[in-house]
């Protein structure tokens, strides 16, 4: 047959090293997880209470209050920042993963396992009712300055230095990708742990690549696209 | 560790006492002998079960590394070295005091924390990753085992705007065939993805009276059905175009099933326009 006018532009090696990482650490999860049905629990008492109030900042990492329709999840660690775009602070989530699984995940360079990578792509806004009281640590200088480009990157299209570019996931190719099932619990994740109730309201989770270069990304929470269109929300 | 010894201890509670001792201390080896003993005896157990359902090719890691769960806990669990960085513990016990049981929830949630713990540590002792071949099926396919070539092939893009004109007939085409051959359910979830619907989505479950999970299979298995039909059809020709065209085909579905359902007024509420 011949096939209408085309260019092939080569996929990088190190794409599919990375892919292959992230679905490796991702078969392991889903064979543990098999063993988790916690049973429906009722909330009980009165709410929890803290006699001290936390200020929060920028650069503050913080753990999200648990939820009880979030029994299944461990703890949920966020970065906080407040970026220029938006004058609300940000919940940026870590990743249960050691892995970035898309391009809007990067790695921090933190050491700690459940900082090693930032979920850009699904930041959301926070209260500090939302917050556990109390950072667990916080980021300042350089460390900052970098974690706030790579999400000003991926949120806002912002340019990046070259150096930057590098620790961010593959993207995401085939229409039957198991990362599309990934991104739909982290951003659940996310819902139930933010009391977001919005089962009618249609909501994107469209995030792969179009044509070479270009890339398609949209936020969790906004915007909506169709198959192989240029999304109207495109960042 | 015998295995049995673990499973004894699967099935005993801990006590109350143990858990608050080590919410006040550092870590379980500076509470009282009582209370450490407990702890350790909870973490082998749990962590001995999560090793056993990784299964074999944990290579006999599971005895080994059981003795040493609660530490594999407190290291992996920890955010930092300092007393903030173990700041889990107030989500562990923040969790408990919302529940009406309390004993319950406390275990549930340690529990959480030794999964994430055991997959950390699975994932550097017995990850394959390194070894694994870009033609080689990956695992949780149904029909047609996608491989990473397959995931993630090389960019095809149309050369010019007549180009994509062709392509997009050439998609036009292969969609009108392939529709009569898609059950309701493979509509459903095609037609919620063009849309940008999550598949965990509850008006959709009402909608086709089945679970998320189940919806996810039917999408998956529909979308690698187009593929592998594809596949077949144009064997000699690179992943690159297939998928390009794969990507076209359930864009044109979409359209055509949004049409037809928008034509159908029972559905009409679902099927709204936004």
């Amino acid at each position: 047959m011949n096939w209408p006018s085309h260019n092939i532009v080569p996929r990088p090696a190190r794409q599919r090293r990375q892919l292959a990482e992230w679905l490796a650490e991702r078969a392991i999860d889903q064979k543990l997880r098999d063993l988790d049905e916690v049973p429906a629990d009722q909330a009980c008492g009165p709410p929890v209470r803290y006699i001290q109030a936390s200020e929060i900042r920028s650069g503050d990492i913080h753990i999200l209050k648990p939820v009880p329709s979030a029994k299944s999840f461990g703890p949920v660690y966020v970065l906080l920042l407040l970026l220029e775009e938006n004058s609300r602070m940000l919940a940026v989530p870590f990743s249960r993963y050691a892995s970035p699984a898309v391009p809007g995940e990067c790695l921090t360079g933190l050491r700690a396992v459940p900082l090693r990578t930032l979920c850009c792509w699904n930041a959301r806004p926070v209260r500090e009712a939302q917050l556990l009281p109390g950072y667990v640590k916080r980021l300042a200088g350089g460390k900052l300055e970098e974690l706030r480009r790579k999400c000003g990157h991926v949120l806002y299209n912002q340019p990046v230095d070259v150096r930057l570019t590098r620790g961010f996931g593959p993207p995401v190719a085939h229409p039957a990708d198991p990362r599309y099932a990934y991104l739909d619990e982290e951003r659940l994740r996310l819902d139930l742990h933010l009391n977001i109730n919005e089962s009618d309201e249609r909501r994107i989770i469209e995030y792969r690549e179009q044509n070479a270069g270009q890339k398609t990304w949209l936020m969790a929470a906004e915007g909506r696209a169709r198959y192989g269109e240029k999304p109207r929300d495109e960042i | 560790m015998d295995e049995k010894n673990v499973l004894d201890n699967e099935s005993r509670r801990t006590r109350e006492a143990s858990w608050r001792a080590w919410k006040k201390m550092c870590a379980a080896g500076l509470c009282d002998a009582e209370s450490e003993a407990d702890l350790r005896k909870f973490g082998a157990a749990r962590c001995f079960l999560y090793m056993r359902r990784y299964g074999s090719q944990a290579g006999g890691a599971e005895h080994q590394n059981a003795e040493h769960g609660w530490h594999l806990l407190e290291t992996h669990a920890a955010a930092a070295t300092d007393r903030r960085g173990k700041r889990y513990k107030d989500w562990l016990f923040t969790r408990a005091d919302m529940s009406s049981d309390w004993h319950s929830a406390v275990e549930s949630g340690a529990s959480l924390l030794m999964r994430d713990a055991v997959r950390e540590n699975l994932r550097r002792e017995c990850s394959p990753a390194w070894m694994t071949s870009i033609q080689q099926p990956l695992p949780g396919g149904d029909s047609s085992p996608l491989t990473l070539e397959d995931l993630l092939p090389d960019s095809a893009n149309p050369s010019d705007e007549a180009a994509e004109r062709e392509w997009n007939e050439l998609a036009r085409a292969l969609a009108v065939e392939t529709l009569p051959h898609l059950t309701e359910c493979e509509r459903m979830v095609i037609w919620a993805r063009g849309e940008g619907l999550t598949l965990n989505d509850p008006g959709l479950s009402a909608r086709t009276g089945a679970s998320a999970s189940i919806l996810y299979k039917t999408h998956r298995a529909a979308v690698e059905n187009i593929c592998s039909e594809l596949k077949n059809r144009y064997h000699d020709t690179s992943a690159a175009c297939l998928v390009h065209l794969a990507w076209l085909i359930l864009q044109e579905l979409h359209r055509l099933i949004s049409k037809e359902k928008s034509s159908q007024k029972t559905d009409s509420g679902f099927f709204k326009e936004s």
